[in-house]
């Protein structure tokens, strides 16, 4: 039991250690482009919750488009409750998709996914039909970046 | 011999005459049209607003009575009225919410329950009278039918008191599980009332409701409404099982194979077509009379159903032996099994097209019909809306390749819940923001709009467009 449990934490350090460089290859100078609508590319703005407050990682992520939460146990611990409520249903516990399209590989069915500001963007506004708004249905931007963080574990 | 060779000829001919329609029902699941396809004559679409603040609107009708009121559906239990100038009246003209003193009549529960759809009377007119389909609170979530008279001097709202005074109920059909209702009712050509009817839920069947000739479960019901008040509905005499439950003595061993063939005791006689899941949507032609049926699909396939104005009904659609074309349950794409019944003309998958995990990034997962199209290019094209990837198909019969096309006119941002043709034959669709992950109620959910299905090149200036891509 204890070795099967230390097991499971270096695996997941050596995850977060992958994801961690594979963020960094992201976060390329023309990554905010993809703050856009994934059906006609129209720029996104994002408006804050009624007494919600933009956090330094949100702040950071807009200008940068690079997720601190990357990497982050407790954010992407937070992100795994988060898309278990919130996404699970459609896009499946692997993230393969059910109801829903995939959100690992490169086989997306808008290419916007594969960057963070891209998905923050769907998360964010929806994409189409039963993809709605987050942050329409009251989801925090803090939150949809540790979902995100969660989500970039899932692509093996 | 030779009474034989006559009848072959005669059977031949008979087969040969509705020369008026060209189309075929697929004899192959190879026949079968899926995305990809190209419909003859279409021109580049536009979903251009008509008015918007519905609760959930999950059905549309428009008038008969050349007022050119569109009716919107409000899943909660309301009818809302769009006037000819695009203005929603602010009072319903049906609200089953407050007709009884104790609450709602409306079960809204669960998002596939609730107020589906109104429907008008050929002669609404002359008789005012409308009739909804809901599943009923009090009755622990029964199907209800019920008919209304609108009092000519207040068309535009039926008051609770002339709701209370002037409903008869036609129909109250137990439910066991809250979802596959169907919903929508509408009349058809021959001025019978069809009814849409669920296989009563849970997943894959459980009650075999679909083949079952017993149960009104899974099938297209066809009623005569016009009947004496005190008569809740008839049969009409040309429905396919309106004679096969007849009593008559019972005869061992006394029934030839062709008697079996007509003889199915136990058969409801409302049945018209059976094999189906959960027809929410289903649309007559205007033009030809031809009828389409979109029946949501189980895990993997959406299909849409076909049958010409000269059908006689009976047909049978598969569910739940089969998916679409496939097999039910899907397991994968070279699985084997019978094809039962009619094929579907049409069918497209879900993300994942088979139990074995075949991606299929073109998907959707409950196909809702809006409504047949003759206009701008488009002949006999029925449109279909998907809720879940807000994809705009549609289908229709390409005669120079001979065989059906299913196209992909756009996807947009919209949940599409339900359709129908305008006065003039233009196609609407409504969209709402309920799902089954994301249901807040439906009085508290964002409201939907209303929307026209228009040629890109006819779109007015100044309209509202659904994003698309």
């Amino acid at each position: 039991m204890v070795s099967n449990r230390f097991r499971q934490c270096s695996v997941s350090f050596l995850a977060a250690v992958a994801v961690n460089g594979l963020a960094v290859s992201f976060v390329a100078a023309g990554d905010v482009a993809d703050f856009k609508n994934p059906l006609d590319n129209s720029p996104m703005t994002f408006e804050l919750q009624p007494g919600e407050i933009e956090t330094p990682a949100v702040k950071k992520f807009k200008e940068t488009g690079d997720n601190d939460y990357r990497g982050n146990a407790d954010a992407m611990a937070d992100g795994k409750k988060l898309y278990v409520s919130n996404c699970i249903v459609c896009h499946g516990a692997d993230g393969t998709g059910k109801m829903g399209p995939t959100l690992v590989g490169k086989d997306v069915v808008y290419k916007q996914v594969l960057t963070d500001p891209g998905m923050f963007s769907i998360i964010y506004g929806g994409a189409s039909g039963a993809m709605q708004s987050f942050h329409r249905r009251g989801m925090k931007q803090d939150e949809m970046l540790r979902i995100i963080a969660y989500v970039r574990t899932l692509d093996k | 011999m030779r009474m034989l060779t006559l009848a072959a000829f005669l059977a031949a001919a008979c087969v040969g005459m509705p020369v008026a329609s060209a189309q075929q029902v697929p004899a192959t699941p190879a026949d079968v049209a899926q995305p990809g396809g190209k419909v003859p004559g279409a021109p580049k679409l536009a979903l251009v607003k008509v008015a918007d603040g519905f609760h959930d609107p999950v059905g549309v009708t428009a008038a008969n009575d050349g007022s050119g009121r569109i009716f919107v559906v409000e899943h909660a239990g309301r009818v809302k009225v769009v006037d000819k100038s695009g203005k929603v009246l602010p009072e319903p003209f049906i609200d089953l919410t407050n007709f009884n003193p104790l609450g709602t009549d409306v079960q809204t529960g669960f998002v596939e329950q609730g107020l589906w759809s109104v429907a008008f009377h050929p002669k609404f007119k002359d008789n005012g009278y409308a009739y909804v389909h809901y599943a009923s609170l009090p009755f622990n979530g029964a199907s209800i039918i019920a008919r209304v008279t609108v009092d000519p001097k207040s068309p535009d709202q039926v008051t609770k008191e002339q709701f209370t005074k002037s409903v008869k109920v036609l129909m109250n059909i137990p439910q066991p599980y809250y979802n596959h209702y169907g919903g929508m009712i509408a009349f058809g050509p021959d001025g019978k009332l069809y009814i849409g009817k669920g296989d009563a839920g849970w997943e894959g069947d459980p009650l075999n409701a679909g083949q079952n000739l017993n149960v009104l479960w899974g099938k297209l019901l066809r009623i005569d409404v016009d009947t004496d008040d005190d008569t809740p509905y008839a049969i009409p005499k040309d429905n396919p099982f309106a004679k096969a439950d007849k009593p008559q003595l019972m005869s061992l061993f006394g029934i030839t194979e062709t008697g079996f063939t007509v003889n199915k005791i136990g058969s409801r006689p409302e049945i018209w077509a059976y094999g189906l899941r959960n027809p929410y949507m289903f649309h007559f032609d205007q033009k030809s009379g031809d009828l389409f049926i979109a029946d949501v699909g189980q895990n993997h396939w959406e299909e849409i159903n076909y049958q010409p104005a000269s059908s006689k009904g009976g047909e049978n659609y598969g569910w739940k032996f089969n998916e679409g074309s496939y097999c039910h349950p899907a397991l994968s794409a070279d699985q084997k099994c019978p094809i039962v019944g009619v094929l579907p003309i049409a069918e497209y998958p879900h993300s994942e097209a088979f139990g074995d995990g075949t991606k299929a990034n073109t998907g959707g997962c409950s196909s809702q019909g809006l409504g047949v199209a003759n206009y701008g290019g488009l002949n006999k094209t029925y449109m279909v809306g998907d809720w879940c990837s807000g994809r705009l198909f549609g289908v229709a019969w390409d005669d120079s390749a001979k065989k059906w096309q299913l196209q992909e006119f756009m996807q947009t941002q919209l949940q599409f819940t339900a359709g129908n043709v305008d006065a003039d034959g233009t196609v609407l669709a409504v969209n709402c923001y309920c799902f089954y992950t994301d249901d807040k109620g439906p009085n508290a959910n964002p409201t939907g709009a209303l929307w026209r299905v228009m040629p890109a090149d006819k779109v007015p200036t100044g309209a509202e467009l659904a994003k698309a891509k």
